[in-house]
């Protein structure tokens, strides 16, 4: 079983077993070793017990990662991988064979992981990685094995073959928007943005409204809050406003305009690449914050994040 | 308020009407005058002679002060664009020959004030204003001459105005200038090469940092940059720092700006 071509391989594997799990995966990490691959997985701890047994005295050669701990933020966990990525490559390897069990959370945030799932295909076109990603028919709901089918370009379950429903990121992700995070009653805070001279003063009114959350949340708070309002001014049309809500410990702003909006649905997923100026905020942003959306009606662009801090650490 | 500028400042400084103009200008003036700074005044909209009536009715000794050689007002046929066009290229060496001939004739300090209304006319070599801006700003930053650089919001749409600001590394937009201050200071030592930040950085003022950066690279190579009193509320910032790591030496940074450091630096490729 070899791939030769030499960008990216992303499998979904449907599994309801151990055995089933075990007979996919050893060999997938046997042939790796012997090829001289480097060999992650960030898989269900069960999983890395399961597969820690099987491989015996190879398994020192596989990374092992808890998916709880990996997949919380998708441009984090695709941070990661770049970074994991790199590391394989500074060690000699030439490739990287991936387990990743993406831990889908409840069901408020299938969609986010679904579009990290088609998002991979287009972040990672060009790495020397072959990713199988096991998905557990058992536990999760049909919508989620559904979608696979159309997130990953090969399915074995157990057999190897194209996905006939495979879909390309980019309309994919244009057809499942994120949502835009929940938000309750009239915003504390709703300022039009004329131009850059606003930013400073948009961060006294987020710093007001986040009063008690700790120095090292509220700072990034600040940042975000600047980015989404910059990437407003810049890129939006027509009138631009900054809206802040407050739930709890959560706070939630939004930049909107008139504008269409981005026009690469994919923007923010990747780090862009190196020379390139716009979408390293939205990049950075996407990192920072518990949920992103942009939603682009006709006439109407908004961009709304969530954030929310623990309070009483202070760790500033 | 426009009296917190200081020698080592560059504003961009955006007004609505004539008068707007007259009142900022006559207390930015006065504040000079105290503090025995040269002022050197580029009128553009306003012949000198408006000018000078218009500070004497605000007060300002226009008359002594010009007899005294501390205060000159040119129109900016005679300054910006000596030349007939505007020359970005020559503008940091004229301002250098400014700012050596105020320290010989010993006053403490000089301070520029330029109506850039010229440039909303289209001058020839206008399209280079905002590079210019950001580049002048090598000059301000030694901590001697200061500028007051004033757009007027009738001439120039936000879109124009934004990169301008962002060549500034501080502008007062449209808001009420009650509790200006400026949001950024840069200053600058040659021995050991050192740029000290204080204040808060975003998208109006990076491209002001970001000129900044590239000249001090290209007279060394390495150069302190003290972060100790910056906060930095703008990625691309960030970013340019990781970049040029080799020869940006940072100090003093928060532990924020660390993290995404760290955040810019892991997902690079």
């Amino acid at each position: 079983m070899t791939v030769s071509a030499p960008g990216l391989c992303h499998e979904a594997l449907f599994y309801d077993s151990d055995d089933a799990y075990r007979d996919a995966l050893l060999p997938f990490l046997r042939d790796g070793l012997a090829a001289g691959d480097a060999l992650v997985a960030a898989v269900r701890r069960e999983n890395i017990a399961l597969l820690r047994d099987a491989l015996g005295p190879d398994a020192p050669h596989v990374t092992f990662i808890d998916r709880d701990e990996w997949y919380r933020r998708p441009a984090v966990t695709i941070a990661g991988w770049w970074t994991l990525l790199a590391r394989a490559r500074a060690a000699g390897h030439t490739g990287a064979r991936i387990v990743g069990e993406v831990a889908f959370g409840g069901l408020e945030r299938h969609r986010t992981w679904t579009r990290y799932e088609s998002a991979v295909n287009a972040v990672f076109a060009d790495a020397p990685a072959w990713i199988v990603c096991p998905y557990d028919t058992r536990a999760l709901p049909g919508r989620v094995l559904a979608d696979a089918h159309r997130t990953h370009p090969v399915i074995r379950d157990p057999g190897r073959r194209d996905s006939a429903g495979y879909r390309a990121p980019g309309s994919l992700l244009r057809e499942l928007p994120e949502e835009l995070p929940p938000v309750s009653g009239p915003p504390l805070a709703d300022r039009p943005l004329h131009d850059v001279t606003d930013l400073a003063a948009v961060r006294e009114t987020v710093r007001a409204i986040a009063a008690g959350w700790p120095a090292e949340a509220l700072e990034d708070l600040l940042l975000v809050t600047t980015e989404i309002a910059v990437n407003g001014l810049r890129h939006g049309r027509g009138e631009r406003r900054l809206r802040v809500w407050r739930s709890g410990d959560t706070v939630v702003c939004e930049a909107a305009d008139d504008g269409p909006g981005p026009a690469d649905p994919l923007v923010g997923y990747g780090a862009p690449a190196e020379g390139s100026q716009g979408g390293r905020g939205l990049w950075i942003v996407r990192q920072l914050c518990d949920e992103v959306a942009i939603a682009a009606e006709p006439a109407r662009t908004r961009v709304r994040v969530a954030m929310t801090a623990a309070p009483g650490v202070t760790t500033g | 308020m426009v009296e917190t500028l200081r020698p080592g400042d560059h504003v961009c400084w955006t007004v609505g009407t004539d008068d707007e103009q007259l009142d900022v200008t006559a207390r930015f003036i006065a504040d000079g005058l105290a503090r025995r700074h040269r002022i050197v005044y580029f009128t553009h909209s306003l012949l000198p002679l408006a000018v000078s009536a218009g500070l004497t009715a605000r007060g300002v000794p226009v008359a002594r002060a010009v007899a005294d050689g501390q205060l000159r007002i040119t129109p900016s046929s005679g300054g910006y664009l000596a030349t007939g066009r505007f020359d970005a290229s020559a503008m940091p060496g004229a301002w250098a020959a400014e700012q050596d001939a105020a320290r010989a004739a010993g006053w403490s300090g000089l301070r520029a004030i330029g109506d850039m209304a010229w440039a909303a006319s289209r001058l020839p070599g206008a399209e280079d204003l905002a590079a210019y801006e950001a580049r002048v700003n090598r000059v301000f930053a030694e901590g001697y001459a200061m500028a007051l650089c004033l757009y007027d919001r009738r001439l120039f749409t936000a879109a124009e105005l934004n990169p301008i600001m962002s060549a500034h590394p501080c502008a007062k937009g449209a808001a009420d200038e009650r509790g200006w201050r400026p949001a950024l200071r840069m200053r600058v030592t040659a021995t050991p090469p050192r740029l000290t930040l204080r204040g808060e950085i975003d998208a109006s003022n990076r491209d002001a940092v970001a000129a900044m950066l590239e000249t001090l690279a290209a007279e060394s190579a390495t150069v302190e940059v003290d972060l100790a009193g910056a906060a930095v509320f703008d990625v691309s910032t960030v970013t340019r720092l990781v970049r040029g790591a080799g020869t940006f030496r940072l100090v003093g940074q928060s532990p924020q700006v660390d993290r995404l450091i760290g955040l810019v630096g892991g997902g690079a490729r």
